[in-house]
C-alpha cells in the first residue's frame, strides 16, 4: 500500500527551525531536499513541508496533514505529523506513497505560429469542441458574471465576422481565422482573441483555447457603455437580451426560495415553507419559458440554420430515458427506452434532436396518469423516433392546435408554457423532417419525429 | 452589515452577489462558530447573538476568506447530506465501517474518527461546529475573540488567554471530518482504494476526500464544486477522473438530485463525452494553479 523504496523506513524525521531550516533529517528527507534544489543546513526545499513547519511554528499546534512534494521525475504523496518542540518543529513522516507520474502534468500550449501562449494569460477562455465554455479566467469572469461558464458560446457571445457562430466555425476548423472579434451580448463590451486550436493526434480539433488581447482595455460591467441603446441601436432579436437579462435575477429568486423552502437557516412556519416553494416553482416555470422564448426568437430569424451531422436515434432515446427516469419514476410512470441493438443514423443537429425528445417524453411525463407507461420507440427503416404514451390523448381536431404558439389546449398550472411542441416542430423542419402526432395503440398520444436518413 | 462585507470579500467586482439566503446562511455558520468558541472560553450565553459579535463585525475581524469558505462548505455539505441521506437509516459509507475492524491500528482509528465526526455534525451545536474546524483555523478565530474579550469592551474581567490555549490544547484536528476522511483515503489498502469513486459505498466525506487528495484541491473546494452552481466543474473533475457518462449521472444524479435544467444537463453530458480525460486533467490544473495563485496573493 505504502509503494515504499525497500530501503525506508517509516516513520522519517526531521527537525527545521523557527526560519524554515532544515536542521537534521533522517537520509530520505536530506535526499528529497537535495532534489528539490535544497543545500545543508538551508531552508528546506520541499514546499509543503516548508508550510507545514511554519504553519506550525506560528500556531504552536500539533497538525497532521497530506504533503506532496516533487522528486525529479515522480511525485511523493506524503502524510506528516508536524509538533512544536522548544523553538523547532519536528516533521515525522508516517505515510510515503509513490507515483510514477504527476497526476496533473501542464503540457505547454502552442499556437499554430507555434510560439506560446502563457497557460494562464489573465483573460483567457477554454471552450471544448461542440462549442462549450469550460472554463474561463479570472477577469472575464469578474467583467461578464459566471453565467457563459458550462454554456455554449454563442448564447452569451457573438463572432462580429462569423455571425453562424463558433459552433459553425469549429465544424470546419480549416477555415478558423488565427484572431477574432468576440462581443459578449450583455454587456456589448468588443474584444479580440487569439484563437488557439488544441489538437490531437488523432483529432484536427478538440478544442480553443481563446486568448483575449489589449487586456488593459477590457472595461468594467456598467462604465461607460451604455447597452440598452446599443441594442436597440443594433436593432438585433429581443429575445437573446431579454433572456439574458431575466435569467440571472431569476436564478437568484431560485435559488433563494429553494434555501428558503429547505429551512436551511432554521424551521420556519410550515406555510411559509409552503410559500417558499411555491414561489421555486414559480421561478422555475419562468426559467423554462425564458428558455422557450429565447429559442422562440432564434428559430424565427431569417438566419436561424441547423447543422447536418450523423445523428444516431438510439443514442438520443437512451439518453433521454437516462435524464428523465428519476422524474418518471417520481411520478409512478414507467419509462421504456428502445433496445440496446436498436440503431438508426438520422441526419440533423444532435442537441436539436435531443431537445425535441426530451420536449416529448417530457410531456408525457406531464400529462400521463401514474402507473402507466411511456415507450420510447424507434423504427430504423423509416428513420422515426416516436413517443407513446397511455394518457387520455388528443382528440383529433385538437392535434394541429398544440403546435401553435401558446396552445395549451385549456390546461393551465401543469409548468408547460404552450411553447414546446411549436419549437420543436420548427426545429424538426429546419433539419428537414417532421415532428406528427397520432393515436398510439393504447389511445394516448403518440408523437413522431422523422428526420432525414444518413 | 457584515452580509456587504462578505459580498464584497466574495465577490468583489463580480456581477452576482451571493444570494440573501446565502449571505444569512454564512452569518449564521459564523455565529455559530463564535458561540461555540465563548462556551469553549466558558463566557456565560444569555442571548441569542455571541456577546462579541457586535465588535467582531464592525471591527472586521470576520472578513477573512478561509472563514468564509469553511462556512460555504459546510452550507454545501449539509446540503448535500440531506439529499443523500434523506430516507437512508445506513448514512454511513460502508468503507469506514469496514475498516473499523481492520488489523491495521491506525487505518481502525482513521476510521472510527471518521464515523464519529459524521455522527458529529449530525447534531449542528456551536460545539459540534467548532470541533470541526481546522486548527489554524480556530487558531485564527479563538484570538480575534479572545482580544474582544481580553481589551475589556465586554464580559467580566478574566485571564482569557489561558483559557484560550487550554481551548486549543483540547482541540484534535485528527476528529475533524475532513481530517479523518482525509487520513482514511490515504492509508486505505489498494484493493478497498476503488470504492472512493462511489459515493454510496464511501459515503460522501470519504468520496470528496478521495477527490481532494486526486486533484489536490481542498475539501472545502470539491464541497462547494458539487453543491453549487452549475454541473460542468464536477462534471469535468468526473470526466478528469476517467469516470464514463452513464456513472457520472448517477453520481451526479445521487450528490446534487434532481435539480438541474433537463436541457443543459443533456448539454453537459454530451459535452462531457467529447472532452477527453487529458483535457479534464488540464482544466483541474489550471484551477488549482489559479486558486494557487490566489492563496499566494493573499
Amino acid at each position: 500500500m505504502q509503494n515504499l523504496p525497500a530501503r525506508l523506513a517509516l516513520p522519517i524525521k526531521c527537525v527545521v527551525d523557527q526560519e524554515g531550516r532544515l536542521i537534521a533529517a533522517d537520509v530520505a528527507i536530506r535526499r528529497l531536499h537535495a532534489s528539490n534544489g535544497g543545500r545543508d543546513g538551508g531552508v528546506i526545499a520541499v514546499p509543503g513541508l516548508l508550510d507545514l513547519a511554519n504553519l506550525c511554528c506560528q500556531t504552536g499546534l500539533r497538525f497532521e496533514r497530506y504533503v506532496y512534494a516533487a522528486d525529479k521525475d515522480h511525485d511523493i504523496e506524503l502524510w506528516v505529523e508536524a509538533e512544536k518542540k522548544d523553538r523547532n518543529v519536528h516533521l515525522s513522516i508516517i505515510g510515503w506513497q509513490e507515483r510514477g507520474t504527476a497526476v496533473l502534468s501542464a503540457s505547454p500550449f502552442r499556437t499554430r505560429a507555434g510560439q506560446h501562449v502563457v497557460r494562464n494569460a489573465p483573460q483567457s477562455m477554454q471552450i471544448s469542441r461542440s462549442g462549450v465554455v469550460l472554463s474561463a479566467s479570472r477577469a472575464l469572469l469578474e467583467n461578464f458574471g459566471n453565467e457563459f461558464v458550462a454554456y455554449a458560446f454563442d448564447e452569451h457571445f457573438d463572432l462580429i465576422d462569423h455571425p453562424a457562430g463558433f459552433e459553425a466555425l469549429l465544424r470546419a476548423p480549416g477555415d478558423i481565422p488565427e484572431r477574432v472579434r468576440v462581443r459578449n451580448r450583455s454587456t456589448d463590451v468588443e474584444l479580440t482573441a487569439l484563437v488557439d486550436l488544441k489538437k490531437s493526434d488523432t483529432e484536427p480539433v478538440v478544442g480553443v483555447h481563446l486568448v483575449f488581447l489589449f487586456p488593459e482595455a477590457l472595461p468594467t460591467v456598467g462604465s461607460g457603455t451604455n447597452a440598452e441603446e446599443k441594442h436597440a441601436n443594433a436593432g438585433m432579436g429581443l429575445g437573446r437580451h431579454f433572456a439574458n437579462a431575466v435569467r440571472q435575477p431569476l436564478g437568484r429568486i431560485l435559488a433563494n426560495a429553494e434555501t428558503i423552502g429547505s429551512e436551511l437557516n432554521g424551521p420556519i412556519l410550515e406555510q411559509y415553507s409552503s410559500y417558499a416553494k411555491d414561489i421555486a416553482s414559480a421561478a422555475k416555470h419562468l426559467s423554462e419559458l425564458v428558455g422557450d422564448l429565447e429559442d422562440l426568437d432564434a428559430i424565427d430569424r431569417p438566419e436561424f440554420k441547423v447543422a447536418r451531422e450523423p445523428v444516431e436515434l438510439g443514442d438520443i432515446a437512451r439518453r433521454v430515458s437516462g435524464l428523465l427516469a428519476l422524474k418518471a419514476a417520481d411520478h409512478q410512470i414507467t419509462l421504456i427506452s428502445p433496445d440496446e441493438d436498436i440503431k438508426c443514423v438520422v441526419v440533423g443537429e444532435f442537441r436539436r434532436v435531443l431537445q425535441i425528445v426530451l420536449n416529448l417524453v417530457g410531456n408525457a411525463i406531464r400529462y400521463s396518469p401514474g402507473g402507466t407507461r411511456i415507450q420510447i420507440i424507434i423504427n430504423p427503416t423509416a428513420a422515426t423516433i416516436s413517443v407513446e404514451d397511455e394518457g387520455p390523448g388528443i382528440p383529433e381536431e385538437d392535434r394541429e392546435r398544440v403546435f401553435t404558439k401558446f396552445e395549451r389546449l385549456g390546461r393551465s398550472g401543469d409548468g408547460g408554457s404552450g411553447l414546446g411542441l411549436y419549437i420543436s416542430r420548427k426545429l424538426a423542419r429546419a433539419m428537414g423532417g417532421e415532428l406528427s402526432i397520432e393515436t398510439g395503440s393504447a389511445g394516448g398520444a403518440r408523437f413522431t419525429l422523422n428526420l432525414p436518413i444518413a | 452589515m457584515l452580509c456587504d462585507d462578505l459580498a464584497q470579500l466574495l465577490f468583489p467586482r463580480v456581477q452576482n452577489a451571493p444570494s440573501e439566503a446565502m449571505q444569512a446562511s454564512v452569518r449564521l455558520v459564523l455565529q455559530m462558530l463564535v458561540q461555540g468558541i465563548e462556551r469553549g472560553l466558558g463566557i456565560e450565553q444569555a442571548e441569542v447573538l455571541p456577546k462579541s459579535w457586535d465588535i467582531l463585525c464592525r471591527s472586521g475581524l470576520l472578513r477573512e476568506q478561509s472563514l468564509i469558505e469553511f462556512a460555504l462548505a459546510r452550507i454545501a455539505e449539509e446540503q448535500i447530506s440531506r439529499r443523500v441521506n434523506e430516507g437512508r437509516p445506513d448514512k454511513f459509507g460502508q468503507i469506514a465501517a469496514q475498516m473499523i475492524d481492520s488489523k491495521d491500528a491506525m487505518l481502525a482509528q482513521s476510521a472510527r474518527n471518521l464515523l464519529v465526526a459524521e455522527s458529529a455534525i449530525e447534531w449542528r451545536t456551536p460545539e459540534n461546529l467548532t470541533s470541526q474546524m481546522p486548527a489554524e483555523l480556530l487558531h485564527l478565530l479563538l484570538w480575534r475573540v479572545v482580544a474582544v474579550f481580553q481589551s475589556g469592551s465586554i464580559g467580566e474581567r478574566r485571564d482569557y488567554i489561558k483559557a484560550g490555549n487550554l481551548f486549543l490544547a483540547a482541540h484534535d484536528e485528527s476528529r475533524t471530518l475532513s481530517a479523518a476522511a482525509a487520513k482514511l483515503a490515504y492509508f486505505l489498502p489498494d484493493e478497498v482504494r476503488p470504492g472512493l469513486n462511489d459515493p454510496i459505498s464511501a459515503g460522501l466525506s470519504l468520496y470528496v476526500s478521495g477527490l481532494a487528495q486526486e486533484f489536490r484541491i481542498t475539501h472545502e473546494r470539491i464541497l462547494r464544486f458539487i453543491d453549487e452552481g452549475p454541473v460542468a466543474p464536477f462534471l469535468t473533475l468526473l470526466r478528469a477522473r476517467g469516470s464514463d457518462p452513464k456513472s457520472a449521472l448517477s453520481i451526479l444524479q445521487y450528490l446534487r438530485g434532481d435539480r438541474g435544467d433537463d436541457y443543459r444537463l443533456a448539454l453537459s453530458l454530451e459535452q462531457f463525452e467529447s472532452v477527453n480525460v487529458d483535457q479534464a486533467r488540464s482544466t483541474v490544473l489550471q484551477w488549482r494553479l489559479g486558486a494557487e495563485a490566489t492563496a499566494r496573493a493573499g
